[in-house]
């Protein structure tokens, strides 16, 4: 029997419009995995269910329309979908923090560096807060 | 031995948040901050959250505060803290 995949997606504003099409590709591994998806889109997903964790992102509002070319939200959501991607894949739960920690340090160090613009550099503080207050709670040798 | 003459003098709350708008005074115009389950901001935005000191200009605070204090101790460019390792 499939192993099954339940992912919660709403999309009733402006931020969870991004994470909606962000979230698309770690859908289509999922499925390539063979996993049974559940996908609970846009109504069918309450935003009560919406995990209070505070991630921060930054993003371009001329991109709204095309989420997935945001250079700077990909900066975050890149290395966030790495947890979700990481475990499908078969890793343990730590495995899939710890490349997504990695991650965000590749991208802060890139920004870290003297050719970066300073208006590009202004994400740092929120790429290592997101770093910072990832989390990875309960087994972390678990895995799907 | 000469003794090294360590001033420590309280940061005010106040100085803190002229600190933190000063920050993100250098925020670029046209970008959105997305917080949590909080909303989308512009910089003028959280520069108003942040001077009200509502629970969100406390967060931008924390944010800002981590940032510096990681700079400060030079966490960017600690080998151990930062190798990919």
């Amino acid at each position: 029997m499939n192993k099954s995949f339940l992912i919660t997606r709403p999309n009733h504003d402006y931020a969870t419009n991004y994470l909606f099409c962000w979230s698309a590709s770690i859908i289509n591994l999922a499925r390539r995995k063979n996993f049974r998806v559940v996908d609970l889109s846009k109504n069918e997903a309450s935003p009560s269910l919406r995990a209070g964790g505070g991630f921060i992102f930054m993003s371009d509002p001329l991109m709204v329309t095309k989420p997935l070319r945001d250079t700077t939200a990909a900066l975050f959501l890149k290395p966030s979908n790495l947890v979700a991607s990481t475990l499908l894949k078969g890793h343990s739960a730590s495995e899939a923090d710890v490349r997504a920690k990695k991650a965000f340090k590749r991208n802060i160090r890139k920004l870290l560096t003297s050719e970066t613009q300073k208006e590009d550099s202004s994400v740092l503080r929120f790429l290592f807060w997101d770093m910072k207050h990832q989390v990875c709670l309960g087994d972390a040798g678990a895995s799907l | 031995m000469t003794k090294k003459k360590i001033i420590r003098s309280k940061i005010s709350d106040a100085e803190i948040r002229k600190l933190v708008v000063e920050r993100l005074r250098t925020l670029p115009s046209g970008k959105q901050i997305s917080i949590g389950n909080q909303g989308s901001f512009n910089k003028d935005e959280l520069i108003e959250k942040v001077e009200l000191g509502d629970s969100l200009g406390k967060k931008i605070i924390k944010v800002e505060l981590e940032f510096l204090r990681a700079l400060k101790k030079g966490e960017f460019f600690d080998e151990q803290e930062f190798s990919d390792n």
